[in-house]
């Protein structure tokens, strides 16, 4: 007789309604797929095939009673991205975390409370209330960082970083240009 | 079916009409049926361009209210057989326009013709709405300075987020024409080159003109550039027209500075 060991982690899943499993475990499949999945409640055919078809470990029958477990927090993760050229007379309030994959062109305003990343050229003007910005601007551009303005000259011809860490304001350029994947 | 291009640029003065005068005769000579409409209420410029001011007995507005009929209104041009004008309301202006009868104009238009050419007026008010409005494409004209290229920029902006096609999630082609590009100003950097007018406006180039003085002549007489064989203007309005009838025409350098002579720069060494 060989006898394995393996630890496995967990997934105690109390099963509401057919719909409301399916529709979790769709927005989830690419974590779970690697764990196995203890459903509690009626599995429905329909659900079996989901399974199955997803390759997905699970089963009904599991004596968890002496064990610890952890509250799964899945952490809504609230960010709006913007995949366009940002046009003069444009002016974006977001209240979330923006990330922005074009340019922000001259006279265009944003107005971020979360972070802020912006790939393209900034010749516009940004307030951003978050903890962290990642931007690199023109000449033109004015940039406004929890209520303070940026010295345009810190932030000109390269990416930089720059936080707040409840107390100053710190500007690092980024010396290597990122690579954008 | 033909397709509708409205001529934009946010700032005013910047060679609309001009632009829409010399590529609908250009086109016209490439054996195309074009059609002008002069969208610029109680300021009519076009007709004049054309040489045909004194032509005008209706115009788009009688055409739209159904005063006219379209066969009556428009006026074809002397220039070329294939081209036709529908000039501007003088006495109205642009509160005359209804988006419904807008609409009906442009398609009938559209089924007559190849190309519809709509000549914008300046600025981005209710005027420039409705000829962007069913637009199937936009030539947004600029000249090589930054308050141009921010008020184009804002055009553009406006053409994405109104015209009907956008709302259809359609897309909304958007050809760039630089205007008015001195080779001497660009070289000594007061110009915008237009490289750095590419990257900001993000569109596709369509061509490049040359300062030409030719062009207020031009202007006057009624008789535009692109008639004129030996000037610059001319011919790179002729290779525009050729790209909008679907060749591919290289673009040629009008940006380059040459010195007049070589006694200028020996000049130059003894200062
Ligand atoms: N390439 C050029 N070289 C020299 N002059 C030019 C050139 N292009 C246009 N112009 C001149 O600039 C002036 C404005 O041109 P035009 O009327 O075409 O502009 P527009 O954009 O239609 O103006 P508006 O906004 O008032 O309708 C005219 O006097 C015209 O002759
Ligand atoms: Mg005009």
């Amino acid at each position: 007789m060989k006898i394995k060991q393996y630890s496995i982690k967990v997934f105690e899943i109390n099963i509401e309604s057919q719909s409301s499993f399916l529709a979790f475990m769709d927005k989830n499949i690419i974590m779970l797929k690697h764990y196995l999945i203890y459903l509690k409640g009626e599995v429905t055919p329909d659900m079996e095939e989901y399974l199955k078809s997803h390759d997905i470990s699970y089963t009904t029958h599991l004596n968890l009673s002496d064990k610890k477990h952890q509250e799964l927090v899945l952490k809504q993760s609230d960010l709006k991205i913007i995949d366009e050229i940002v046009r003069s007379g444009q002016d974006i309030k977001v209240a979330s975390d923006l990330l922005i994959l074009n340019r922000v062109n001259s006279g265009a305003k944003l107005q971020v409370e979360g972070n802020l990343i912006i790939t393209g050229i900034v010749d516009g003007i940004i307030f951003c209330n978050g903890d962290f910005m990642l931007v690199k601007t023109s000449s033109k551009a004015m940039i406004v960082f929890n209520g303070v303005e940026i010295d345009g000259s810190l932030l000109q011809n390269k990416f930089n970083k720059i936080i707040f860490n409840g107390e100053e304001i710190i500007v690092s350029p980024i010396e290597k240009e990122p690579k954008w994947a | 079916m033909g397709i509708v291009y409205a001529i934009i640029s946010g700032k005013g003065g910047v060679g609309k009409t001009t632009t829409t005068a010399n590529i609908g005769i250009g086109i016209a000579q490439e054996g195309k049926k074009v059609v002008l409409v002069d969208f610029d209420l109680g300021q009519r410029n076009l007709d004049l361009i054309l040489g045909l001011e004194n032509r005008v007995i209706y115009d788009m507005v009688h055409v739209m209210d159904e005063e006219a009929g379209l066969k009556q209104a428009l006026i074809k041009s002397k220039h070329t057989d294939n081209l036709f004008l529908l000039a501007a309301s003088q006495t109205k202006d642009k509160s005359a326009l209804v988006q419904e009868k807008v609409k009906k104009l442009i398609e009938t238009l559209k089924e007559e013709f190849d190309y519809v050419i709509l000549d914008a007026p300046a600025g981005i008010e209710s005027g420039f709405e409705h000829t962007i409005m069913y637009a199937d494409a936009t030539i947004v004209v600029v000249n090589p300075e930054v308050s141009s290229i921010r008020d184009a920029d804002k055009a553009i902006g406006i053409v994405d987020a109104k015209c009907e096609r956008a709302k259809e999630n359609k897309k909304v082609q958007k050809y760039l024409v630089i205007n008015r590009i001195n080779p001497a100003m660009v070289s000594s950097g007061e110009m915008l080159a237009s490289a750095d007018i590419l990257d900001i406006l993000s569109i596709d180039l369509l061509g490049k003109i040359p300062e030409d003085k030719g062009i207020v002549e031009a202007s006057n007489t009624g008789k535009p550039i692109i008639l004129n064989e030996k000037s610059g203007a001319g011919a790179a309005y002729k290779r525009i027209c050729k790209r909008l009838c679907g060749e591919n025409v290289a673009f040629e350098d009008v940006e380059t500075f040459n010195s007049p002579s070589i006694m200028g720069k020996i000049k130059g060494l003894f200062q």
